[in-house]
């Protein structure tokens, strides 16, 4: 991964904006999101920030891989009318992306808030680390690596993100979840606002990256005033919202749900951690359907990704980070009501489509229906006459 | 994206010993593959060829991912070999060295620099070079084969 740390104070970032900018926020979702300084949720912090200081944001741009310039290009015919109007675009990027946003958006203002370090690796222990640093650091190549706060304390960066600077302080409503009084953000989705209250709530299609289509039904809740069950994925806080979370009803409608889901679907979707967690909790041992399985063929055309419809639950986070995050449309819905499915490019192998190989799809599917090629194989014992026809059988088993 | 070109065959098996070295061969499918030197084809033909010279190649893996510990983790990789020939840029190179710290874990590539990608052209364009390979600046390549491209497909406005 590349390792990049903000090089911006938020005063800065101001002195190059004007209040009068319409400002676009552009972030990647890959490395510089794992250094924290990128991703949905930082795009929303920023938001907030410029916004309470009097700035127009008028679009959050996520996109899968910037260092695409095609996948670049992709955004800016998507949001072609937003692009047109939008004056300033601030980059939450490495190096790369940046010069790919202006490469694409020539003629607008494009401000960088990042500066690219090198090359160097996700640390289970002390998260991203520098291993192969540019010369100009003058730092030397280390396997040990160099944390971001050794990098920050060296360079004179900023540790943490633009909030560390200035704490941003949103309009806030009160609502009432289950009997108790929550002081929530004004205008915000009433799952996320649960979820960033530690209630926790089954969701399986909804991400705040990808934003909500009420799919999955798992999230359903109660709120006065409002007929049956609503899904809290597509439901906006309001003051004075009364909501109820669990009650019997409720759960029963969501075990129901997590039982056809699982019915329907190949036994190992249960390797999925939120299955698994939400069948404990709901104390789901056996399945109560008798459905007929799923028997898709596996696709592992391609190099990259294997797909494997038999676990898909249809949930769509795959079709929605693949057209909303990479821009390709590669993956899509095919037929409607029960015969339901989804398809890659023109129902063809993975392996024919135009995938730009971002790997969205993979890091949104909640039960691994798709999933990245991985081998790990044993290969000792090779008799010396059978190394004719070795090229045959490593390609059959990858 | 990480641009890394791996060093000719007969450099690899300098490095190694047919009678000692027990060979497990890591490839990266990220970085490594688009730029032509990992993924599973770079990983198939540097094995069949270590095995037809009568090396002895007891393991094979292709990760996603060989800069990330949560991926090498996930891989459970359960090596026979003593030697890890690693296929993708540095940073997987450093990532592996940590982590089997028993076993010889061998640099057969060099970094370029980083790079920009055109997935539908198929082309990448080094945009930020390591010093040694300064004159690198602005080449392009082909995806998937690191194959040298003349002329410039991808215009870049501010390098």
């Amino acid at each position: 991964m590349i390792i990049s740390v903000r090089s911006l104070s938020y005063d800065e970032l101001k002195r190059n904006l004007s209040q009068d900018d319409k400002i676009v926020i552009w972030s990647c979702d890959t490395c510089v999101k794992h250094c924290g300084i990128a991703g949905m949720e930082k795009m929303t912090a920023l938001e907030e920030l410029l916004k309470e200081d009097g700035y127009n944001v008028i679009r959050k741009e996520l996109i899968s891989e910037s260092c695409q310039i095609n996948l670049a290009k992709k955004h800016k015919t998507a949001q072609e009318d937003i692009f047109r109007e939008a004056t300033a675009i601030i980059v939450l990027t490495c190096e790369i992306g940046y010069q790919c946003v202006k490469t694409v958006f020539p003629y607008k203002k494009v401000i960088g808030t990042a500066k690219t370090f090198g090359a160097g690796n996700f640390s289970n222990r002390k998260g991203p680390i520098l291993t192969s640093p540019f010369e100009s650091t003058c730092l030397e190549p280390n396997t040990e690596g160099y944390t971001l706060t050794n990098l920050v304390e060296n360079f004179n960066m900023f540790p943490k993100f633009f909030d560390a600077d200035k704490e941003p302080n949103p309009e806030k409503i009160t609502i009432t979840v289950d009997g108790k009084p929550l002081e929530v953000k004004k205008d915000s989705t009433l799952l996320d606002e649960l979820l960033a209250n530690r209630i926790r709530i089954p969701h399986l299609c909804y991400d705040s990256s990808l934003g909500s289509i009420g799919a999955c039904r798992m999230c359903l809740v109660k709120v006065e005033g409002k007929r049956g069950l609503i899904p809290s994925c597509c439901t906006q806080v309001e003051e004075g919202m009364n909501v109820t979370t669990e009650d019997e009803e409720i759960t029963s409608l969501r075990k129901s749900v997590l039982q056809m889901i699982i019915a329907e679907c190949e036994d190992d979707i249960q390797r999925s951690r939120d299955i698994r967690y939400w069948m404990r909790r709901y104390k789901i041992k056996e399945n109560r359907f008798q459905l007929p399985k799923k028997n898709e063929t596996v696709d592992d055309s391609s190099d990259v990704l294997i797909r494997d419809p038999n676990r898909c639950i249809l949930c769509g986070r795959c079709i929605r980070a693949c057209a909303n995050l990479s821009g390709q449309k590669v993956i899509n819905f095919a037929n409607r009501g029960s015969n339901m499915v989804t398809i890659t490019g023109l129902n063809e192998p993975f392996a024919n489509t135009d995938c730009a190989h971002c790997l969205a799809c993979v890091h949104y599917c909640p039960t691994n229906a798709i999933t990245p090629k991985s081998i790990s194989k044993k290969i000792s014992g090779y008799p010396f006459w059978t190394l004719i026809s070795y090229p045959k059988k490593m390609a059959s088993t990858s | 994206m990480i641009f890394s070109k791996i060093v000719p065959y007969e450099e690899i098996i300098k490095k190694l010993d047919k009678k000692e070295d027990k060979i497990a061969i890591i490839s990266c499918n990220t970085c490594a593959r688009t730029c032509g030197n990992g993924g599973i084809s770079k990983l198939n033909e540097l094995g069949l060829r270590l095995i037809r010279d009568g090396y002895y190649v007891t393991d094979e893996a292709v990760i996603l991912y060989v800069c990330s510990e949560p991926m090498l983790r996930e891989a459970k990789l359960d090596l026979e070999a003593n030697t890890i020939i690693v296929l993708s840029c540095s940073a997987g190179w450093a990532s592996l060295t940590r982590n089997f710290p028993d076993k010889k874990v061998l640099q057969v590539t060099e970094d370029i620099g980083l790079v920009m990608t055109d997935t539908d052209k198929e082309i990448f364009k080094v945009i930020m070079p390591y010093k040694n390979h300064e004159s690198e600046m602005g080449k392009e390549y082909r995806i998937n084969t690191g194959e040298p491209l003349v002329g410039e497909k991808i215009k870049v406005r501010c390098v």
